[in-house]
């Protein structure tokens, strides 16, 4: 088996199968204990994503950190799913979140703060945020998050069994009968690249008849998918295993794949892989407001980014030609290709839709 | 005396301590939660509606709840199916032969079953799975994958509760009067009828609780559906997953549990006022 690879904020996917241990783990954040030097130490608390992520940022990204600002950085992991935030919310209402610094997906953004969780951030106090892409500088309705990195949902395939690869995602709906692995729910990236390969773009998925012209294209699909994979070692196990031609699936995780020896091919096709992004936020009732300003300051500089891209694994919100990054590093975890941007606001707004007319398609 | 009866009282009363809130205390919050308005920012425990439980008339969750149903009968019928001439067998073996063979079944409930689904899922796989077997063995033309099935779910969910199945038929095949048999025997009835008018009756009752056991241990089964099954055949249980943890809809995923264990309670009721009738009869 390949070294199990975190992508990130497909938090919920994986909450499902770690069940009840997700909930204990939730129940009881670690807390290391944290010795005290000096009275004037500086430190900080920052939750990622548990396993692989979360010790990859503790290992190469976070003593970078410290390196360059003598603030000490207490690693956290996450429980991942839905009570991650109920818990935080309730946290942070009785005045004591458990970490300085959390990593989200953008729709957990937008939760945390229509329930006034995240403190407002100072833009002047974060000088490098103007290094990040201009995609990620956009205004919003209000200052409280900053693009920490990215992932992208590609095509991938078994180049031995399909050839010739496919440039476009219009080859999902090609004949192949019981050949492809697809994320189930409406969670699912088949909704973004639907709308983007069949509708002119993601907007259509913000109104329920443009969801169910979205789905009935995704029914269309249904002879061709063997698979409806909702967690992404069940995909991985039907790739390594010759179970599927292929199907939509987490590019850096296939890339760790490849080099594992596993014959697939993450392909990026010309419509673009649909990419998400990870946010840092600061809960309000957290006191390190200088120390958080420091780190999210540092996350958005070339020096941050490239230690994500090469450990972390995941791409970078800053553009190319400001990183050092070889071809190779570059290409393992990204892509020049413009990609899909994720359908956030309609998740955000359609999510308890979205997976009821998902599920009665699937289960039709 | 009293001061004694009271003393044991308070020492005796933690499993109902234990009961109430592991078992009360969760299952009033699903009810409220049942009843709450759903909000897509997290869980709001205000406001009174019934409109979760709308969902219920849905024919998709009516066809799921028929499905969980029916693959809990059918793991359950084939569970005893296999337990019962396996405990039995194991019953009349030697001494350390039986104890290798429930230490074997205990150690089976050590793994978790998402280790066994993804076992499952690699065993049936086209590249190294079970096929290339039976392609060795002439029984198969060409390798094939057999995952999503409903016979994968079906084995599966067998492997994970035929040790319950085992260990409940046990104690009653261990201490069955063999002499009884003997009896029958020299009163002239051949085996199979000894069999089936001596050993049946004594542990009906028995087969029955582990059939009830077996059904309600798969009504709720999760992940083998999830990773082996084909999304039409889905059970409930995966439909209150997706709906609780990728469509955040806490109250219909609520209502959907209400629902599924109050059928569950009404199958095992009915099972076991069967398993009454009929030992009353017997």
């Amino acid at each position: 088996m390949t070294e199990p690879s975190f992508s990130p904020a497909k938090t919920s996917r994986r909450a499902i199968l770690r069940g009840a241990g997700a909930a204990v783990a939730a129940a009881a954040l670690p807390m290391p204990f944290i010795r005290r030097t000096q009275a004037a130490e500086r430190t900080i608390r920052i939750s990622t994503f548990g396993g692989y992520f979360e010790r990859m940022f503790a290992q190469h990204v976070f003593p970078a950190f410290t390196k360059a600002t003598g603030i000490q950085v207490q690693s956290i992991e996450q429980p991942e799913g839905a009570q991650f935030l109920f818990q935080l919310a309730a946290s942070n209402k009785a005045g004591s979140p458990p970490m300085d610094i959390c990593c989200l997906g953008a729709i957990d953004v937008l939760r945390g703060r229509a329930q006034g969780i995240w403190r407002g951030l100072d833009k002047t106090a974060i000088v490098n945020f103007t290094q990040l892409m201009a995609k990620f500088q956009e205004p919003q309705p209000a200052f409280d998050n900053v693009a920490a990195m990215s992932w992208y949902m590609t095509f991938v395939i078994n180049p031995e069994e399909l050839k010739p690869a496919p440039d476009s995602w219009t080859a999902l709906w090609d004949k192949h009968p019981n050949a492809w692995g697809i994320m189930n729910g409406s969670t699912s990236q088949i909704f973004e690249l639907t709308a983007a390969t069949y509708f002119g773009g993601i907007d259509v998925l913000l109104t329920e008849e443009g969801i169910d012209r979205v789905i009935a294209k995704i029914s269309e699909l249904k002879g061709n998918v063997k698979l409806w994979w909702q967690d992404e070692g069940t995909m991985q196990t039907a790739l390594v295993n010759d179970e599927v031609l292929g199907g939509i699936y987490m590019h850096d995780t296939a890339m760790i794949m490849v080099k594992n020896g596993t014959p697939v091919q993450s392909i990026f096709p010309k419509e673009g892989a649909v990419e998400s992004t990870n946010f840092w936020c600061q809960p309000a009732a957290s006191a390190k407001v200088a120390e958080a300003q420091e780190f999210l300051n540092f996350s958005c500089t070339p020096e941050a980014q490239q230690l994500i891209a090469r450990f972390v694994g995941s791409a970078p919100v800053i553009d190319r030609a400001r990183l050092n990054l070889t071809d190779q590093e570059f290409a393992a975890v990204s892509s020049n290709t413009p990609s899909i941007p994720a359908a956030t606001e309609a998740r955000y707004r359609h999510l308890d839709y979205m997976e009821r007319q998902f599920t009665k398609m699937v289960t039709a | 005396m009293t001061a004694l009866h009271l003393r044991l009282g308070v020492l005796l009363s933690w499993p109902m301590v234990a009961l109430l809130g592991l078992g009360a205390v969760p299952f009033v919050l699903l009810l409220r939660i049942s009843v709450a308005r759903h909000d897509p920012n997290g869980i709001a425990l205000s406001g009174l509606t019934l409109h979760a439980y709308g969902a219920l008339t849905e024919p998709e969750l009516l066809g799921a709840l028929l499905d969980s149903i029916r693959l809990a009968v059918i793991v359950g019928a084939v569970s005893v199916g296999l337990g019962y001439p396996l405990t039995w067998a194991i019953a009349r073996m030697r001494r350390r032969l039986q104890v290798a063979w429930l230490v074997f079944l205990l150690a089976t409930l050590s793994l978790s079953d998402v280790l066994i689904a993804f076992s499952w899922q690699v065993m049936l796989s086209k590249r190294i799975g079970l096929s290339n077997l039976f392609v060795a063995l002439g029984l198969m033309d060409g390798p094939e994958s057999l995952t999503p099935s409903a016979g994968a779910v079906v084995a599966c969910l067998v492997y994970l509760v035929l040790p319950f199945t085992v260990l409940t038929l046990f104690p009653v095949f261990s201490r069955l009067d063999l002499d009884l048999i003997q009896a029958a025997r020299t009163l002239g009835a051949s085996p199979l009828r000894a069999f089936l008018s001596v050993v049946v009756p004594m542990t009906k009752g028995p087969a029955m609780i582990a059939f009830v056991m077996a059904m309600v241990l798969t009504v709720g089964a999760y992940v083998p559906p999830l990773v082996l099954g084909r999304p039409q055949s889905w059970p409930m249980a995966v439909l209150i997953g997706s709906t609780a943890l990728a469509g955040h809809d806490l109250p219909r995923a609520s209502a959907m549990s209400v629902f599924l264990l109050a059928a569950t309670v009404l199958l095992a009721f009915v099972a076991f006022q069967a398993t009454r009738m009929r030992v009353r009869n017997s």
